[in-house]
């Protein structure tokens, strides 16, 4: 506890510092643009990749890990793939160039400037606005989870103890992206990390002989969910039941591709100076991202042999930790790994949720003050912005809590993996409403405004539609089918060749649809002025 | 070489993660100094960006 002390204190102060620096002196986005200020590529890609990893990763999705297995090292391939490489050096440097060619600020002014359209900002704005605490929410579970179980406190002490210390560090420091506060909470997180499975690794006598061990164990958990489909931990499970629909088009689909349309995290490749730096950080980012998300998905999954090894235990992760998924990587580390590695890896989850909460309420105060307050009222209104973006903060933030709060009580006890299952929803309605507007504004000259607003609503309304009343997930929880219907779901379970309705993720209807209707819809209405889009278009030079 | 794996999918996942921060290793040793060299001063249109965007992050 004492050490734990010390170093929760040292780690407040250094970022404490970090931000006030970067108050007074330094401001992140602007000066890193200005010349003759370098700011090394590695700084960059771990700041990213700090806002991209956050507890719901390790938390959350280790916790997936040690239930479903390790098929979800797909989510990780795609999270390099996609969230590094795909994004950076193909995405990257296009929003930087639309971004600063239109004087753009936010995701939704990239998107409104792109179309020409204050709807779109006004639509992506409130948006992000009313979703974003749903992903910042289990965010600060993530991290409460880790504190109640290491400090052995109630939850919602835990819960209390770590958004005061969120709200008192975004008081004092302020959302100002302060890139080397980012970098080394990055950096924190990366040696936690590769410590902990590297420890993880060597108590199971070797890499190979870890996995074998993990199959060896498979039987054990087949008895328990072989009926939906599970094969063990080293296997995918079986093609087309239930827990692969969950694995495969929820947490692999849904996360991996989500990430390429998170308003949180395009806005950062506006603040580069070039293609250069990018490339540049695609280097760090890939090694960052496979440390962090393999690194939880296998020490998850692993950690079921020390459970199952205890004798005072004697059981899978799953039924060690009640059910409770969300408790398996902080029981595994509290109950199986050195202390101080315990109370590393605490700060190491501080440093995961701070990182990426603060990207979050960033995002989500840009949104109300500049999006929604300056963008659709502009001068009429009486309040400054300011007052406006902290009044958005302060309500999402209390938005967040509150689900943060009330999510596991409604859900306690259900087997539910409520930290993944909250990150999933936000990334599957990001990518459906978002990503072909987005993408498409990028690279595409023909989508007009009506296929953009178009395709975008179709997203948004087939993903709710599907949320509410056909992917029994979160439908059994949400009640109105049931209360509408009778059922928890309309479809029940009904079954056509591989495709089992009510676990199909509601992306894999909605994001083609939404891609169809923006084609479809751009191809008969207006183009947008030719000399608009010949500015956006216009070569690009570095 | 299954590495300890039951299914050759598992396998197959576990080295594209390894060969995917390899690609991003590699790709990003060889490209160190492509995509154009920062400009010694920025453009005026990246000066205005910055101007707006110091203003933006001042209200948060």
């Amino acid at each position: 506890m004492f050490f734990l002390t010390i170093l929760v204190i040292i780690y407040l102060f250094v970022m404490g510092y970090l931000a006030y620096r970067g108050y007074r002196g330094t401001r992140t986005a602007t000066d890193y643009l200005i010349a003759g200020r370098e700011i090394h590529p590695v700084v960059m890609a771990l700041s990213y990749g700090a806002a991209f990893i956050s507890t719901s990763a390790v938390v959350g999705f280790g916790g997936v890990a040690a239930v479903y297995g390790l098929g979800i090292l797909w989510l990780c391939f795609l999270n390099i793939f996609v969230g590094i490489f795909i994004a950076f050096v193909v995405l990257g440097s296009r929003t930087r160039f639309i971004g600063h060619k239109l004087n753009a600020h936010t995701f939704p002014e990239l998107l409104s400037k792109r179309y020409q359209s204050i709807f779109i900002q006004g639509l992506v704005a409130v948006l992000i606005l009313l979703f974003m605490p749903l992903y910042s929410g289990v965010v600060l579970m993530g991290a409460s989870k880790f504190i109640e179980v290491r400090l052995g406190i109630g939850y919602e002490t835990a819960l209390f103890f770590f958004a005061t210390l969120v709200a008192m560090y975004v008081a004092v420091g302020g959302l100002k992206g302060v890139m080397y506060a980012d970098a080394l909470q990055g950096g924190i997180m990366l040696v936690g990390m590769l410590t902990l499975l590297i420890m993880t690794y060597a108590g199971l006598g070797g890499i190979t002989g870890a996995h074998q061990q993990l199959t060896d164990l498979s039987p054990r958990i087949i008895e328990i969910m072989g009926d939906r489909g599970h094969q063990g931990w080293t296997a995918m499970p079986t093609f087309g039941s239930q827990i692969w629909w969950v694995l495969v088009s929820s947490i692999i689909f849904g996360v991996g591709i989500g990430v390429l349309a998170q308003p949180q995290l395009a806005v950062r490749y506006m603040t580069v100076k070039s293609r250069r730096e990018l490339n540049r950080a695609v280097l760090v980012g890939g090694v960052f991202i496979l440390v962090l998300t393999g690194g939880a998905f296998i020490t998850g999954a692993l950690s079921n042999l020390y459970f199952y090894n205890d004798p005072e235990v004697n059981e899978i992760a799953l039924i060690a930790a009640n059910r409770d998924i969300d408790q398996i990587i902080p029981r595994f580390i509290t109950n199986y790994m050195p202390g101080w590695l315990g109370d590393v890896f605490f700060v190491t989850l501080m440093a995961a949720a701070m990182s990426t909460v603060c990207s979050q309420f960033h995002a989500m105060g840009a949104a109300a003050g500049r999006d929604v307050y300056e963008g659709l009222i502009g001068s009429a209104g009486k309040w400054s912005s300011i007052v406006v973006v902290r009044l958005g903060i302060l309500v999402t933030f209390l938005m967040s809590v509150a689900l943060a709060y009330i999510l596991p009580v409604h859900l306690a006890g259900a087997g539910a993996a409520i930290v993944a299952r909250g990150t999933a929803i936000f990334f599957g309605l990001c990518a459906a409403t978002f990503m072909p507007m987005y993408v498409g504004g990028l690279y595409f000259r023909f989508i007009t405004r009506s296929g953009a607003i178009w395709g975008a609503l179709t997203g948004f309304v087939i993903s709710a539609f599907w949320l509410t009343f056909v992917h029994r997930q979160e439908s059994s929880v949400l009640l109105l089918s049931d209360y509408l219907f009778g059922k928890p779901t309309i479809v029940g379970d009904a079954r056509t060749g591989f495709i089992l309705w009510a676990e199909v993720d509601p992306l894999v209807v909605a994001l083609p649809a939404s891609i169809i209707v923006t084609v479809l819809v751009s191809l008969f209405t207006r183009p947008l002025p030719e000399e608009h889009l010949a500015q956006c278009f216009e070569t690009e030079r570095s | 070489m299954t590495l300890g794996f039951a299914d050759p999918w598992i396998t197959l996942a576990f080295l594209l993660c390894l060969g995917s921060a390899a690609l991003c290793v590699i790709y990003g040793y060889l490209n160190w100094n492509s995509g154009g060299d920062a400009p010694e001063k920025p453009s005026p249109e990246d000066e205005a960006w910055i101007h707006e965007e110091e203003e933006l992050e001042d209200e948060l």
